[in-house]
């Protein structure tokens, strides 16, 4: 286990290095279009409406990553940053392993954010609302495959003193 | 004990199922409820589809209806009871004298909570919302001591539901106007309490300022634990001294009372927290399913380690108090 | 429209109390309010001692005068105060608490409900009338809007008072914030609200007037002041004005809205202060200059 466990801490700082320097583009691509596979249902209920208009940075800030999501019809779209000083209307902002702790299940993302280790930026209102809707998705939809992996890396990431 | 736990979404009602409450309680998605918060809470279809999953594993389900009905929206709240009752609700959880006489005029048969929100705290209190709305249950507010707590048991004219944990209101519910003072919302009007959008976040190089409709709330240093910057964990100045003048961000935390509570009487402890996410809502829930459970079993009760810290990982400032239920809180 | 001395918040002494209520008497006012509303262990005057006070103002003027009660209530000594007060025989109760309610309306008591009641809408007025409210403050963070849609609501209107004047009572907690700034226990308190006559400011860390702590109350930091709003209050229908007890100034703010009850309204007497929620804003607003 201790092994396996070291084996995934490896492989995980080895894909930050990687992340890092690969172009961005194709990855924002990759993460909406998965969104949307995850999130059809809750978009077409409208429980997606609040981001009308709106954009919100996704920021992994370990991998220098940033996904602007906005909404068209009823699809997630991931947005070009024409310049980067351009804002979005929210961020949050989180490293790697925080996030997946998250979508994993194994972290409160409220304990998270006390503890500063979540931010969220700019508009709270709509900030606050994408934290609860995404708290509000039916992860027993995510492909098992999928939810072991992110389970796994989870909670070899999580800290020893937990 | 019942365990009587939150949800604010379908994920977190299941959370709430699998590890062990008793009932749940939920919330329309409108200003009906206290929690009326972006992107929680249940429409219509997902309201069904929680109560399919109480009814399939045999708890039971409690619809919050517990802010104070606007005399121009009127049907609104109307509406929201009837809504609970076509659900097949277990009981509704109310504060508003208006919404009371409606609904068990409308519907008597239909068991009525009173909210915290309503802020009763004697035997004559709950004996008026028994005697004119025939109340089943009433939860009390986190004012009163134990020794408080077990003197209403003793003459309550009906069942008693206190906190266990969560997010500690030191006010009086219901009775605090501080949210309304300075953002024009409030928990009794518009179900909301420092309402996000009107908080901001500015990262300072000092660290981070917390504002609510610019009035600082609190200045961070850097690497110091953020609370959501409630009015009343502020940290303000008195005299020229700066600190948490009113309250420190602390979660309240009774568990160290249960067997006190049991023996009191107390029907049913409560979980604050329809806000925080489903896995806030596991593992509160299972630590306090397992706390009941050795209880019933009987023998010493003491608090198992692991207990005390799950609770503490998922408190504001990783801290938490007895709050009035201890004196020296008071 | 009448003019109403709410219930005094503070802790005062006795003597002070004594001759504060003295000058009152030789007011405009109509209406005086008095009793402890705020902590059950203040003891400078104890139930029975404001009753006799009371009665004692009722004897000598035509004012008014009606008995407060508390409005919280933890303990049985809280509960016991409440009952003697509701029990006095003689003069009106003004119900702070669903307690109080309770016993006036099972004595067959008439009563009035002050602003910690929550009561927001027509149905629950209306109610609360056919259990015997006569008259009804609202609660302080309602706007005027919302105040004249719950009238306009209702077949049978009670009288209808606002708190014109004053710090806003905006919060009850457990705890009391005065002996956790001294550094007292609520149990070994010492009473020292008394030290206090006008409460503790509390203010942001950027000098910004926030609250004012008062024993278990919270009041807000800058009084209400409705002079400049005299006439949407009375196109709402509100019957009576309350002005709520300083240990300074009390004589100019009665004078300043006594005028302006009888069409001359002059805003340069008082202080601006604030009138947010009247106008369904912040309650903290200031008044607009100008």
């Amino acid at each position: 286990m201790r092994m396996h466990s070291n084996v995934l801490r490896t492989g995980f700082r080895l894909g930050v290095t990687v992340a890092k320097r690969l172009p961005s583009r194709p990855l924002e691509l990759a993460a909406v279009t998965m969104l949307n596979r995850q999130l059809a249902e809750e978009l077409i209920a409208g429980e997606f409406d609040f981001l009308d208009g709106r954009q919100l940075d996704i920021a992994v800030t370990d991998l220098g990553l940033q996904l602007r999501i906005g909404k068209r019809a009823a699809s997630l779209v991931a947005l070009p940053r024409a310049k980067p000083e351009c804002r979005a209307d929210a961020t949050i902002a989180a490293c790697a392993a925080d996030f997946l702790a998250i979508v994993s299940g194994r972290e409160d993302p409220d304990t998270l954010f006390f503890q500063r280790r979540l931010t969220i930026s700019g508009d709270t209102e709509l900030g606050l609302t994408a934290k609860n809707r995404l708290d509000a998705i039916d992860r027993g939809r995510i492909p098992p495959a999928l939810q072991r992996a992110i389970r796994a890396m989870a909670e070899s990431l999580a800290p020893r003193v937990a | 004990m019942e365990l009587v736990c939150p949800a604010g979404s379908l994920p977190a009602l299941e959370a709430a199922i699998d590890n062990g409450a008793d009932a749940v309680y939920i919330g329309f998605r409108d200003e009906t409820n206290a929690r009326h918060f972006g992107g929680l809470n249940f429409d219509e279809r997902r309201a069904q589809q929680a109560l399919a999953k109480i009814r399939a594993r045999g708890r039971r389900l409690f619809v919050a209806i517990n802010t104070y009905a606007r005399p121009d929206r009127f049907s609104r709240w109307q509406s929201a009871v009837d809504r609970a009752v076509d659900l097949g609700a277990d009981a509704v959880i109310l504060a508003d004298i208006g919404l009371m006489d409606y609904a068990a005029e409308r519907y008597p048969d239909l068991a009525l909570h009173l909210s915290v929100q309503a802020s009763a705290t004697s035997a004559a209190a709950l004996s008026f919302y028994r005697r004119n709305f025939g109340i089943r249950r009433a939860v009390l507010p986190r004012v009163l001591s134990l020794k408080q707590v077990q003197q209403l048991a003793r003459t309550s004219p009906v069942e008693l539901e206190v906190f266990g944990f969560g997010s500690l209101c030191i006010m009086a519910e219901g009775r605090c106007h501080l949210s309304s003072y300075v953002t024009g919302e409030s928990p009794n009007m518009n179900g909301v309490c420092s309402p996000a959008k009107a908080v901001e976040w500015q990262p300072t190089p000092a660290g981070l300022d917390a504002r609510l409709n610019g009035v600082l709330i609190d200045r961070f240093g850097a690497g110091e634990n953020a609370g959501y910057p409630t009015l009343c964990k502020g940290r303000f100045v008195a005299d020229d001294r700066t600190g948490h003048a009113l309250e420190e961000p602390v979660s309240l935390n009774s568990m160290a009372l249960l067997p006190a509570l049991c023996a009191a009487g107390i029907k049913a402890i409560k979980i604050e927290g329809r806000q925080r996410s489903p896995s806030y809502v596991a593992q509160v829930v299972r630590t306090w399913r397992e706390a009941i459970d050795r209880l019933a079993r009987g023998g010493e009760f003491h608090i198992d380690p692991r207990w005390a810290d799950t609770l503490s990982r998922n408190s504001e400032g990783k801290q938490t108090t007895l709050g009035a239920y201890e004196r020296p809180w008071q | 429209m009448r003019l109403s001395l709410g219930p005094n918040q503070f802790y005062w002494r006795r003597t002070d109390i004594n001759l504060f209520y003295e000058q009152m008497l030789e007011t405009p006012l109509d209406v005086i309010y008095l009793g402890e509303v705020v902590c059950g262990k203040r003891d400078e005057l104890r139930a029975a001692d404001w009753i006799e006070l009371a009665c004692a103002l009722a004897d000598n003027s035509d004012k008014q005068v009606v008995l407060s009660t508390l409005a919280l209530l933890e303990s049985g000594a809280d509960f016991s105060w409440v009952r003697k007060v509701c029990d006095n025989g003689r003069l009106l109760v003004e119900a702070n608490d669903m307690a109080a309610v309770e016993l006036l309306a099972e004595a067959g008591l008439p009563f009035t409900c002050g602003p910690a009641i929550n009561l927001y809408n027509h149905r629950a007025v209306a109610q609360l009338m056919t259990m015997g409210m006569q008259r009804w403050t609202a609660p302080v963070e309602m706007s005027g809007h919302q105040l004249g849609e719950v009238l306009t609501r209702l077949t049978h209107k009670p009288e209808v008072e606002v708190l014109a004047h004053g710090l806003l009572p905006l919060a009850y907690s457990a705890r009391c914030f005065t002996a956790r700034h001294l550094g007292l226990s609520k149990d070994n308190c010492g009473r020292r609200c008394i030290e206090f006559a006008s409460g503790i400011p509390l203010t942001s860390q950027e000098d910004q007037s926030l609250f004012v702590m008062n024993g278990i109350q919270t009041l807000s930091g800058e009084p209400v002041n409705l002079l400049r709003q005299m006439d949407s209050l009375r196109t709402t229908g509100v019957d009576l004005l309350r002005l709520s007890p300083q240990v300074h100034d009390m004589r100019a703010v009665i004078d300043a809205f006594d005028r302006a009850r009888n069409g001359d309204t002059d805003l340069t007497l008082l202080l601006l202060g604030v009138d947010g929620y009247w106008r369904g804003q912040c309650g903290f607003d200031l008044i607009a200059s100008g």
